[in-house]
């Protein structure tokens, strides 16, 4: 049928249900007239005179019930709102010396980050944060610095804007608090620096609050001559230290020494509570606590703890795994950060880097480093470790297969994720392809979900973070496979099925 | 342009009030929205009621109306919504568009044929609906047709080809099951 045809077609079919009307126009009009006064003139004085003229019980029940409502919602907006504008302590604004940068080989300086944003936190299935108060809204794609300005007050104009302070920490609880941390020179001129300095946010870095500064003594000389070395560049993410290529030990000018300054760590149990580890070179570590979102910091008192990762599940009980090169237990502390105890595991094990995630108040799991007979080769293997009362005591966990377990993430009280490598795989071989298990019970039983994964490690730069914000939405950060490139995000909304690399555009 | 002037001035005099000048604006659209109304609902009642709801919101919302914009697209905008709503809240109307039309005389096909047309329209989406109309039941240009439903020209010729093969379809496919 051509379009002439259609056309003549729907005239035919459409006059059918449209009879002509040449009253229509008028009849129109005229009603619209009728409308326009009637509605805006009449209707509301007769709605008027009809509350007048009911009986005068009926006009105070109408009041009294209209004044009920609004007393009613009154007292709920007072709740809801004042309740909470309560509980929000309001500091004064701090106002801290202007901070100068050492500039000699003996302090630590600006650290290089990396070029492409390095996520750390997935808060939703879209809100990432990234080292650096970097934020993406769509799931890792754009990133935008929320990071203050005055964080890098000091910086030389010369260096590339991905730099991070020294001493530079961050850490991230949720959509809305976050706290960078960083170390600064306020005068000294007997250390590199003298005071640790920390930003607080509570509305996503959309504004950031300077927190008291916290006097700390970092050794050094800030004012000794540059002599000619060779950097050799390391930066630290959340399994370890990774550094550049090791030079030989002939190669001359020599590597220069470790710079003074010092590495803080950071861990939030809410927006109010929180704990902060400060190790300068050379020195012992001291410990602090905070109970207004820090904004002030208390010394606490007891042994110094290591220099280790650590979590609070609650005010008082926090845990601490070691550092990669000691070989400590797990260590607890009941006090709120005074004193930690070794942890007895069931294992000849040790737990670097590694903390315990508690599914609940009484169930966690633990990943440990345990050595292993692996196809007739000694080695090592992560095992997985379970409590069922708030980690007094810990018991070995069955795993899919006693394949190497590279990683674990939980999401709720009973969801786990494991990462294992396939099994028959060979420590040193190349390129794995790994398999990810998942438990809906707490790790008693597991289910394969998906093998030959693009997740997993790779050589040279063994960095691989897992997380499940639900039981379908999760992320990864590992190093590109297999090109080593770092950092490779990657996502699943299926569960694990099927991972998509995430193409990060740096802010 | 002496007439686009005119035009321009009524549209002014009508937005700062004049309900005069309003009517004299509306009123030759009237019985063309009256046909979109028709050619939407397939009931001549419903679409004259819808065309005077329509009328009432043109007259409250002509301060909406753009600067230098013609009345007509608005206006036909306003009452392809009205039919929308109409179409949603009325159920009589709805049980009416989802039953089969009975043919008065299976034997004469130009009835058959109008039938077929009908049933087809009733069966698409309401979006294919107005732009099928609008154009071959109004013989609006594809411009007009654009600025009605307020898409590009190229979006409202991409819509009317795929809704024009669409009903054909249809009408194909009623004629192979009878």
């Amino acid at each position: 049928m051509d379009e002439v045809s259609l056309r003549a077609a729907f005239h035919m079919a459409l006059d059918d249900v449209a009879p002509p009307k040449p009253w229509l126009a008028g009849s129109v009009l005229k009603e619209l007239h009728r409308r326009r006064t009637t509605k805006y003139d009449g209707t509301r004085r007769r709605s008027w005179l009809r509350f007048i003229e009911r009986p005068l019980t009926q006009r105070l029940i109408a009041v009294v019930l209209v004044l009920l409502i609004g007393v009613a919602a009154a007292g709920l907006w007072i709740f809801t709102y004042g309740h909470v504008h309560s509980t929000i302590p309001v500091h004064p604004p701090v106002h801290a010396p202007h901070a100068h940068l050492p500039s000699t080989f003996d302090c630590a300086g600006y650290q290089p980050a990396s070029a492409a944003p390095v996520p750390v936190k997935p808060v939703s299935t879209t809100a990432v944060w990234g080292t650096g108060a970097l934020l993406s809204s769509d799931g890792g794609v754009h990133w935008r610095d929320t990071s203050p300005s005055a964080l890098r007050q000091d910086e030389p104009t010369s260096l590339p804007r991905s730099q991070l302070p020294p001493g530079f920490a961050d850490f991230y609880l949720d959509a809305n608090h976050a706290w960078l941390a960083r170390g600064v020179n306020f005068g000294s001129n007997t250390s590199c620096y003298d005071h640790v300095v920390l930003y607080t946010t509570s509305n996503g870095g959309k504004t950031w609050d300077l927190a008291l500064p916290i006097a700390v003594n970092s050794g050094g000389d800030p004012f000794k001559s540059p002599a000619p070395c060779r950097q050799v560049i390391t930066f630290r993410h959340e399994i370890g230290t990774v550094s550049g290529p090791t030079p030989s030990p002939s190669a001359s000018p020599a590597p220069c020494p470790p710079k003074y300054g010092f590495t803080i760590r950071m861990s939030f149990l809410d927006g109010q509570h929180g704990w902060l580890i400060v190790h300068p070179l050379g020195a012992t570590t001291t410990m602090y606590a905070t109970v207004d979102g820090g904004y002030s910091w208390h010394l606490l008192a007891g042994d110094s703890p290591p220099d280790c990762p650590f979590i609070f599940t609650s005010t008082r009980t926090g845990w601490m795994g070691s550092d990669s090169s000691a070989s400590c237990d797990l260590m607890r502390t009941d006090d709120g950060g005074t004193t930690w105890t070794n942890q007895q595991l069931p294992c000849s094990c040790s737990v670097p880097y590694e903390l315990p995630a508690f599914l609940g108040q009484q169930r966690g799991v633990l990943r440990a480093l345990q050595d292993v007979l692996y196809g007739g080769t000694e080695t090592v293997s992560y095992v997985l470790l379970g409590t069922s009362d708030g980690g007094r005591s810990w018991q070995l966990l069955h795993t899919p297969s006693d394949a190497y377990l590279y990683a674990i993430d939980y999401a709720g009280a009973n969801d786990l994720w494991v990462v294992l490598a396939p099994p028959g795989w060979r420590r040193g071989a190349p390129g794995p392809t790994d398999w990810l298990y998942h438990s809906a019970d707490g790790g008693a039983s597991w289910k394969l979900v998906q093998r030959d994964t693009p997740i997993g490690y790779t050589s040279p730069i063994n960095a691989f973070s897992l997380w499940f914000v639900d039981s379908r939405n999760g992320f990864v950060v590992q190093a590109e496979q297999p090109t080593g490139n770092y950092p490779q995000l990657l996502v699943t909304h299926d569960g694990g099925h099927t991972w998509q690399v995430v193409h990060e555009q740096a802010p | 342009m002496a007439s686009e002037s005119a035009s321009l001035a009524v549209i002014k005099a009508a937005k700062e009030g004049d309900d005069a000048a309003f009517e004299r604006l509306l009123e030759p659209l009237l019985n063309q929205a009256y046909r979109l109304a028709a050619g939407l609902l397939h009931d001549h009642q419903a679409a004259e009621d819808a065309v005077q709801d329509a009328a009432f919101k043109a007259w409250r919302k002509l301060g909406q109306l753009r600067e230098g914009s013609e009345m007509r697209p608005w206006f036909l905008a306003i009452v392809a919504n009205q039919c929308r709503s109409s179409l949603r809240s009325r159920w009589q109307t709805i049980a009416g568009l989802d039953q089969a039309e009975p043919v008065s005389d299976p034997e004469d096909e130009a009835v058959v044929a109008r039938v077929e047309l009908r049933q087809a329209l009733r069966a698409m989406n309401q979006d294919k609906r107005l732009v099928l109309v609008l154009h071959f039941y109004l013989d609006l240009p594809v411009d007009e047709i654009a600025a009605t439903i307020g898409i590009s020209p190229r979006g409202a010729e991409t819509r009317l080809l795929r809704a024009t093969n669409e009903l054909k379809r249809r009408m194909e496919a009623h004629r192979g099951r009878s």
